[in-house]
This record gives C-alpha cells, structure tokens and sequence, in this order.
C-alpha cells in the first residue's frame, strides 16, 4: 500500500478501532515510512486529548480513604523503593562489592580533599565559616554524581561478574549501523543493555526494551539514547526462561503495554 | 482523611512531574495531591467508558494503585502528565469493557446524553490547574463543533472501543461512510487542536 492509502487508516487505527489486518499495514508501513509515522504520531496525540475532553464526575469520598489505606498499608510493608542497582547489593559479589568500594574510595578521596581545603582554609583563616559550607556542599554534590555513575557501573559489572551470564547480540532491522546487545544474568534477575549508533529520536518518541517469552511480548523499560548507552534493566520479576530480547520505538512516555510499532532491533536468547 | 489540597501549600505548588518523582521515593503526601489533582479525570474518563459508577471506581482504585506502586511506568521524558494518565484510563477501561464481551459491554450514550456531556456549561473540577482547565475548555469546544455524525463516530471509536466494522453495524452506515466519518472528524480535531495544545 502507498502512503495515501496508508493515510486514509491512520486515524481509525489512532483510535483505536482499526481491525487486525489494518492494524498490520499500518505498522509495516510506519516502520519503513517517516512522514506516515510523523503523520500518525500527531494522530495518536490528537485521539489522547479526547480523554481530556470527559464531563466531570466526582468519585465517592469513601474511595479516597481506601485507596490511601492501601497505599499506607504498601508503605508499611515495602518502607522505601529500593532501586535496582541496591538490590543487587544483597547478594555477595565480589564486583558489586568492588564497586561499593570504588564509590566509598572515591567518597574517601573528596574528604580528604574537602579536609585539606579546610586545612588550607583554616592556615589562611579568611572567611572561615562561609568556604567550610561551600566546601561541604561541592562535596556533596560530587559524591552524589560518582555515586550514581557507579552504581549503574556497578550494577553492570555486577552482571559481568556473573561466570554464568549471557550475551545476547541484536540485530537491528534493515539496512542500519545500529548495534546493541545485551548481556545477562538468570541468577541476578538483571541485565545490560549496550547499544551503539542509536539515532536520535524525533521528539515525543521514546525506545522501549521488551522481553519476549513465547507469544508474549513484557515491557522492561523505556530510554533515550543517542548515540552510545548502557542501561542496566530489571528481570526480576520475570518467571520463565526469555526467547528473545527486543526495542521499539514508542511515543512517549513509553507506557504501553505492548509493542505498538515492529522491533526496531531484536536479539535471540540462546535456548 | 485530611484533604490534601486544603492543607498542603508546598504540595500544591509543585507540578505532577515532581509529585512523580515524589512518588518514588514513596511520598504519601505527594500521592495524596495527584489524588487531589486528578481522581475527578480519571474517574469521569473510566465512567464514560464503562457508565458504571461502581466498576469506574475500581478502575479509578486500580489505576491509583498501579500509579503509587510502579510510579516508574510514567517517564517524564516526554508527554504531560494528564494526557497520559487519562489515555492510560481510557485504555484500562476499553480492556475491561471488551473482556466483559460485547454481550455485556454497557451502552454508550445515547444522543441526547452526548449532547448534555458537551452542551451547557461544565462543572470544572476546581482541584485542576488553571493549563489544564483551559485545555478541557478547548477540547470540549473543538468537539462540540464536529457535524454530530462524525462526532458520534469518533465516540463511538474512542470512548466505545468499537472497531470501525463495529461501528458501521451499530449505526447501520457503510464501513466507507464510518471510515470517512472517522477521518474528516479527526482532520478537523486536529486543526483546531493542534496550534494550541502541547500534549
């Protein structure tokens, strides 16, 4: 099908009322066809605003309180989100731990700065009170940014160190420079996903990694990457062994619960 | 339970993306507000679908739910926030309508009810910014102005969750008429919407 005919279905597959067969040409067409793509995403947001368009109703008061004691209840239990990089911390690896002890150096080492800055500070006692804090406040900041850079290291040589973990190499679909592969680890329940070459996205799109098992595609994360990354992606929760690896380009924010657009790259476990 | 929105100045102040970001670090607080802000929308959007007071509220409990428990499932990358949690209302609600089978989805509203959701002055809901409130007013308006048959159609699509065959049998029209019906609506949508709307 050209574009125009492609056209004539982009609205009625916006709302969602496409039937099986269109809903395919429309998805191999914009996998392969920019402008149709464009066309479509300014389609989907126009038939996402027609949610805004609803007449207010208020829920019963009584809702609330349920829903805030569940969410108390939650709390209770789960008392901080832990993320996944201090999960991992639980388990004794010895790259994790190499990692923690990285940032506890690097954190030694901005002390010993911060104390020699106010060794010197204190030698030239000039404004003593006011170059401390700005002092400790440079301090904090920095070992808030190295210790986020290394967590995500860390839990990517976490999945390294794994003597079990696998690669999985992508392979992106057409003609294209993009490489990406992922490695993982069965035992921690995580995994790396490498990609280079990846091109940047038109605004309001997003990529969305997705895990296969059988017929079922399971959202893992979406992210932005141009170019080089490395995001580490959680596996925890997934109970049966992978087939298969993939991402799409998804409008943004990426919430979706299926692939809505043909994988943009795809990789095979290894049965 | 205390009204968040009556005693909570910080809160209030702050904008969803930062009440999301609040949220992952398990802020009852910041809960509390986007509750505020916006159970109103997600309960009218889930009652429009389904038009079952008790089934929008679970909708409204689930959605809140999922929001408090995996706050990560909205990226603030792109996207406002409202949009994506009514689309993520309307889709849930379709679900829940298709799996109770076309034998027992609820009925849509009928003309006169589409009428009375767009005509007549509508009760803002005062808990939303005045962005917000100002967007709803044009998207309202933008709708109302749709010759009723596309605007039925495009109800019919998005609010129904009927397919565009579905549709044509409903209404008794042909498949082409529904199709072009659904196209000349959403191009006329789309350009009063458009230069006006950031979504």
């Amino acid at each position: 099908m050209d574009c125009e005919q492609i056209r004539e279905l982009l609205d009625g597959y916006a709302l969602g009322a496409s039937d099986s067969q269109e809903s395919r040409l429309v998805e191999e067409h914009v996998a392969v066809c920019l402008r149709c793509w464009d066309e479509l995403s300014v389609s989907q947001a126009t038939a996402a605003l027609l949610a805004l368009s609803v007449r207010i109703e208020t829920p019963r008061a009584a809702l609330e309180n349920t829903i805030m004691r569940l969410a108390q209840k939650d709390l209770k239990r789960t008392p901080e989100r832990v993320p996944f990089w201090r999960r991992l911390t639980g388990s004794p690896w010895p790259a994790t731990a190499g990692a923690f002890g990285a940032v506890s150096a690097v954190a030694l080492v901005v002390s010993g700065m911060l104390f020699f800055e106010v060794q010197d500070v204190q030698s030239r006692n000039d404004s003593l009170e006011t170059q401390i804090q700005a002092a400790a406040v440079n301090f904090e900041r920095t070992s808030e940014l190295t210790a986020n850079q290394l967590a995500e290291q860390g839990a990517i040589m976490a999945i390294l160190s794994d003597s079990d973990h696998e690669q999985v190499e992508m392979m992106p679909r057409g003609d294209s420079n993009v490489s990406a592969s992922y490695t993982w680890s069965a035992k921690k329940g995580a995994g790396a996903l490498l990609c280079q070459g990846m091109p940047k996205l038109e605004p309001g799109k997003v990529y969305m990694s997705w895990i296969k098992v059988g017929n079922e595609e399971y959202p893992l994360k979406p992210f932005l990457c141009e170019e080089g990354c490395q995001i580490a992606m959680d596996m925890a929760e997934l109970e049966e062994a992978p087939d298969g690896i993939g991402i799409t380009i998804e409008d943004a924010p990426g919430h979706v619960t299926e692939p809505n657009t043909p994988w943009f790259m795809y990789g095979k476990f290894t049965e | 339970m205390r009204n968040v929105s009556a005693d909570e100045p910080f809160y209030r102040e702050l904008d969803d993306e930062e009440l999301m970001q609040r949220l992952v670090l398990r802020d009852l607080t910041a809960f509390r507000t986007l509750y505020a802000r916006y159970s109103s929308l997600v309960y009218s959007a889930a009652l429009r679908v389904v038009r079952d007071p008790q089934i929008a509220e679970d909708m409204v409990q689930e959605i809140f739910l999922r929001l408090w428990r995996k706050p990560e499932s909205y990226a603030a990358t792109r996207g406002k926030f409202a949009t994506w949690l009514t689309s993520v209302t309307r889709n849930r609600a379709v679900d829940e309508v298709r799996s109770r089978g076309r034998r027992y989805r609820h009925e849509t509203a009928s003309p006169e009810e589409q009428e009375r959701e767009l005509a007549g002055p509508d009760t803002d809901d005062p808990a939303l910014t005045a962005e917000l409130s100002d967007q709803r007013r044009l998207i309202r308006t933008a709708l109302s102005r749709l010759p009723p048959e596309q605007r039925e159609t495009i109800e019919l699509a998005y609010f129904g969750g009927f397919t565009q065959q579905e549709i044509a049998d409903r209404l008794d029209q042909p498949l082409g008429t529904v199709k072009t019906r659904i196209r000349l609506g959403m191009q006329k949508l789309r350009a009063a919407l458009t230069p006006k709307l950031r979504w």
